[in-house]
């Protein structure tokens, strides 16, 4: 049976109608409380604390990414890449998007399999870092570990893998050196320096270190918008724009500095290839080298060690770090000073009967038997020991001394290099101070012919050879082209006709019969060149470690393209293992320049 | 089955509307692809939803309450078949088992359910007099139990708990002894201690705790009150402007079209906006009670005053937790969160506050 609400007789109770309408009112007023009670919370938060949470939602929008620039890559005087940059890929943390970053970073070494020591000292390095910076954990890692921390990503949002630049080196250990490496930026530079960001490379040597600032740019900051899972979006401004690395140009030539290290092959020692005209370094080499494409990866400890503790220092750079005992070469300076000095007369020869005593000491010339009566261009030719003990004692020290330092000798050639040696010219105030002893006249004997205590390093006899060449200038070496050294080559006042005599003396060196240098003639050309032999002291009796062997000259004797010193470490005499070396490298250079009307001829900037 | 006058209350159906409106914005902002159109997607969905809602208000209201209260048990046993029956056939979706599924369409049986246990709660007590002895509350307290119940077990404890503000209210309008009162005060002490340890589970447990420190469990239940808040309060006085809420267009916001609809609406609009629609709801809500209060009979002030309970309970829930005040309960909020079912079932248990309306000035 249906029932209906309105069939019922209409029966009210005033007294209870009365207390549901209160009740009704009670909860009427119940709501209204509730309502203003929410706008009161809206106004808390809206109003009272809008600002606040503002800054807050801004925060989870936008995010501060540095960008990294890309380093300038280097190439030849021919154009030709001699530094490029590869992809490597990185893995970043970026504690803005992360909790606790140590939770973050012992959680990534479990996913990846490294040792968790390592990353929390990098998290500890990047201590004092704002926040805002990435944080590198990992070098260099393979493809398949970009791929399992791709999938991890929603676990770890804060580990990045970012694509980054790196060095390669296509030339390796044969301009090792001269181009040098980078590393990593260390704890302190990063707190001293603010241009350097944490995993930043630096150049540590050679030229990367020489134009660091130019070459590695500057970084640009961008704020972009993320989404909740940390996916940009868009650029929101460009703080401040990325300035990439500048690209360079050498006035080094790549395919020389091959045949530099071909012809050394493996050798310890240092070849210097220099352009006379204006002192651009042409090639610069030191063996033993390395490979400079193991400090662009993931380099072990050991392999690190092993290169720094090795006993033949392959880490060392022997062109401008070596210093050596002239030896022989130096007899180039004395011919110099003997004739600026008229301590010969003209056309004066002298008598070399094998020996002669000197001071009282009996001194040899490296021939038994004698070479006669020789003249300068020929004491040079057959570098005669006797000639130069002579003009040495009529020099005396002070005179030689000055000469060395005017040809470049004793003081840094400028060049770009970290580390350069400044060699030693002695003279009796040097001794003196140096030893709190008198300079012996016995001791100007020895340096006459390039012994005792004066040293030089292979770049400071490519300049010597290069003021013989190029008419009495000092040059200052430098890398870079467009760009002269750090000081105009300096006029030295050598008459010609001196010049003219100790050119003909090293002409003859290569090119007569009897020259010590004949083993660098190279058909066609004519080349100048003295040789030489640093005596190496030995040690011990039972290994003697074998003298070094010197070349240095110009060539083409006529129009000098090029001037060098090259020296073979523990090889023997100069002329029959240095001077190969330099045949080799100038065969394959004039068979390279051949087919070209002009020689490559690197302008000097500037004047 | 007898017409009602055909006064439509004009008002309740504009505040329904105007609010539906809001969100349909609301949603279309919140789901905004910069590829599409407005009105594809959620938000045209939404409107045809409230097309719908309109029709049914219509229909609904244009019957007598009265009818309506006639087929009580009918409409009572039905649904709680198919809450049963959904237990049984339903697949788990987002792990609750409370949609039948044809086809496209979703349905939420207890939404419509929320109307009817006020429809039914009225009914029966529309003939009782005095205050409620136990007997009485106990049938009141099954007749609202038994769907909470079968609600509760889907899992949906979200909706299972509007219907607590419904069975407070009327209570209240029926007056209780005091007796009765204090038992029912001791059995709730007694059953607080239990359903923490027994009934809840821990993530339950976690947005409760999260309410007192959001910043506990950042990354998890607390995360969505943070961003929540973050939203609200980074809109300020005026808001961003509608699309650009950057807390919603970056996916910060959680469940931003349905739940957290609000946190949108506060980002994009402020103050000003939110304001507004609070004051309609409560416009709405008043309304109802007023219905309440002019009501012909008991039948029609338990009625109204039970929908203005429970949507009242919606409301408040759902805004104590998008401002983080109350617990993470998934709870809608009516007619401005995406949502058919609960759209059109607002707009069923409001026609039958309008048909209360209409009626009024019959046999008064």
């Amino acid at each position: 049976m249906r029932f209906d609400y309105r069939d019922m007789k209409p029966y009210r109770d005033y007294q209870r109608d009365r207390m549901l309408v209160f009740r009704l009112g009670v909860v009427r007023v119940a709501l209204i409380v509730g309502f203003f009670l929410f706008v009161a919370v809206f106004w808390y938060l809206q109003i009272a604390h809008g600002r606040e949470y503002r800054r807050q939602a801004e925060e989870n929008r936008l995010r501060r990414r540095v960008e990294r620039p890309v380093r300038g890559v280097i190439r030849d005087v021919v154009g030709r890449i001699v530094v490029t940059n590869r992809p490597s890929f990185n893995v970043y943390l970026d504690r803005q998007r992360s909790g606790d970053p140590a939770h973050d970073v012992l959680r990534l070494a479990e996913l990846v399999d490294v040792a968790p020591e390592a990353l929390l000292e990098q998290l500890e390095k990047a201590r004092h870092v704002p926040k805002f910076l990435p944080i590198p954990l990992e070098h260099d890692v393979g493809l398949e570990t970009v791929a399992r921390l791709g999938a991890l990503r929603p676990e770890l949002p804060s580990v990045d893998v970012v694509v980054d630049a790196r060095r390669f080196y296509p030339l390796g250990s044969a301009a090792a050196h001269v181009i040098g490496y980078l590393s990593e930026v260390t704890v302190d530079e990063l707190r001293r320096r603010e241009d350097l960001l944490p995993g930043d490379r630096v150049g540590r040597t050679g030229v990367e270190a020489a134009f660091d600032v130019d070459l590695r740019g500057r970084p640009g900051l961008v704020l972009e918008e993320v989404n909740a899972r940390g996916r940009p979006l868009q650029t929101v401004t460009t703080v401040r724009p990325t300035h990439h690395g500048r690209p360079m140009r050498l006035t080094l030539d790549g395919a020389m500095q091959q045949d530099v290290e071909r012809a050394f092959g493996g050798r310890g020692g240092a070849a210097v290839f220099i352009d006379p005209r204006n002192g651009a370094i042409r090639a610069l080499y030191s063996g033993p080298s390395f490979d400079p494409n193991i400090f662009s990866s993931r380099m072990s400890r050991e392999t690190w060690l092993s290169l720094l503790e090795d006993p033949e220092r392959p880490l060392q750079n022997r062109a401008v770090a070596g210093t050596y005992s002239p030896g022989s070469t130096f007899k180039i300076v004395m011919a110099v000073a003997a004739l600026e000095s008229g301590v010969l007369a003209p056309g004066e020869r002298i008598f070399c009967g094998g020996a002669a005593r000197f001071h009282g000491q009996l001194r040899r010339c490296h021939r038994r038997s004698g070479h006669g009566s020789v003249g300068l261009e020929e004491a040079i030719t057959r570098s005669c020991n006797v000639f130069f003990y002579t003009v040495g004692q009529r020099l005396g020290i002070e005179r030689i001394a000055d000469w060395a330092s005017r040809l470049g000798l004793g003081t840094r050639t400028g060049a770009p290099f970290d580390g350069e040696a400044s060699g030693l010219v002695p003279t009796a105030e040097w001794k003196r101070r140096q030893r709190g002893e008198p300079w012996y006249p016995g001791e100007t004997i020895s340096v006459a012919i390039g012994q005792g205590p004066v040293m030089v390093t292979p770049l400071q006899m490519a300049v010597v050879a290069a003021a013989i060449a190029n008419g009495g200038y000092r040059v200052s070496p430098f890398l870079r082209e467009r760009q002269s050294g750090p000081r105009a080559p300096q006029r030295l006042s050598i008459s010609d006709s001196s010049l003219q005599r100790v050119r003909r003396g090293m002409i003859d060196v290569v090119e007569s019969d009897r020259g010590t240098a004949r083993r660098a003639r190279v058909r066609g050309r004519t080349l100048a060149g003295k040789t030489g032999t640093a005596q190496v002291v030995a040690l011990s009796a039972a290994r003697d470690p074998g003298d070094h062997a010197w070349f240095i000259g110009f060539g083409p004797a006529e129009a000098p393209e090029l001037a060098w010193a090259v020296i073979v470490e523990n090889a023997g005499h100069g002329g029959a293992e240095a001077a190969p070396v330099v045949q080799s490298v100038l065969k394959s250079y004039f068979e390279r320049t051949a087919g070209r009307s002009e020689t490559l001829i690197v302008k000097r900037g500037g004047q | 089955m007898t017409l009602a006058p055909t006064r439509v209350d004009v008002g309740t159906l504009l505040l329904l509307v105007a609010l539906g409106l809001i969100g349909v914005l609301a949603v279309a902002s919140a789901t905004h692809d910069p590829g599409r159109a407005w009105f594809v997607g959620a938000a045209g969905k939404q409107l045809a939803f409230l097309a719908l809602g309109v029709l049914v208000y219509y229909v609904v209201q244009r019957v007598d309450y009265h009818d309506w209260a006639g087929a009580w048990v009918l409409l009572y046993l039905g649904g709680l078949l198919l809450l049963g029956a959904l237990l049984l056939v339903a697949r788990p979706i987002a792990g609750a088992r409370s949609w039948f599924e044809l086809g496209p369409v979703r349905l939420q049986p207890s939404e419509p359910m929320k109307a009817v246990v006020c429809l039914s709660v009225a009914s029966f007590l529309g003939e009782v007099t005095g205050k409620l002895d136990f007997s009485r509350l106990l049938k009141v307290g099954a007749l609202v139990g038994l769907p909470v119940l079968l609600v509760a077990i889907q899992p949906d404890l979200g909706t299972a708990i509007t219907f607590i503000p419904l069975f407070v209210a009327i209570v209240w309008l029926a007056g209780i002894r005091p007796r009765v009162l204090v038992s029912l005060a001791v059995v709730a002490a007694l059953a607080a201690p239990v359903a923490w340890f027994v009934v809840l589970q821990p993530y339950q447990k976690d947005r409760i705790r999260t309410v007192f420190d959001p910043s506990r469990d950042p990354s998890g239940t607390g995360y969505q009150v943070i961003q929540s808040r973050i939203a609200i309060g980074s809109g300020g006085p005026v808001g961003k402007g509608l699309l650009h809420g950057s807390q919603s267009r970056l996916d910060f916001l959680p469940a931003q079209e349905t739940d957290f609809v609000l946190a949108v609406l506060a980002e994009e609009t402020g103050f000003v906006g939110v304001t507004l629609v609070l004051a309609l709801y409560a416009a709405l809500l008043l309304r109802a009670i007023g219905t309440a209060s002019v009501a012909q009979d008991h039948l029609g002030m338990f009625l109204a005053l039970g929908v203005a309970a429970l949507w009242a309970g919606q409301i408040f829930i759902n805004a104590g937790m998008v401002t983080g005040v109350l617990p993470t309960i998934g709870v809608p909020l009516p007619v401005l969160s995406y949502g058919g079912s609960s759209t059109v079932a607002t707009f069923l248990a409001f026609g039958l506050v309008g048909s209360v309306r209409s009626g009024r000035f019959v046999n008064a």
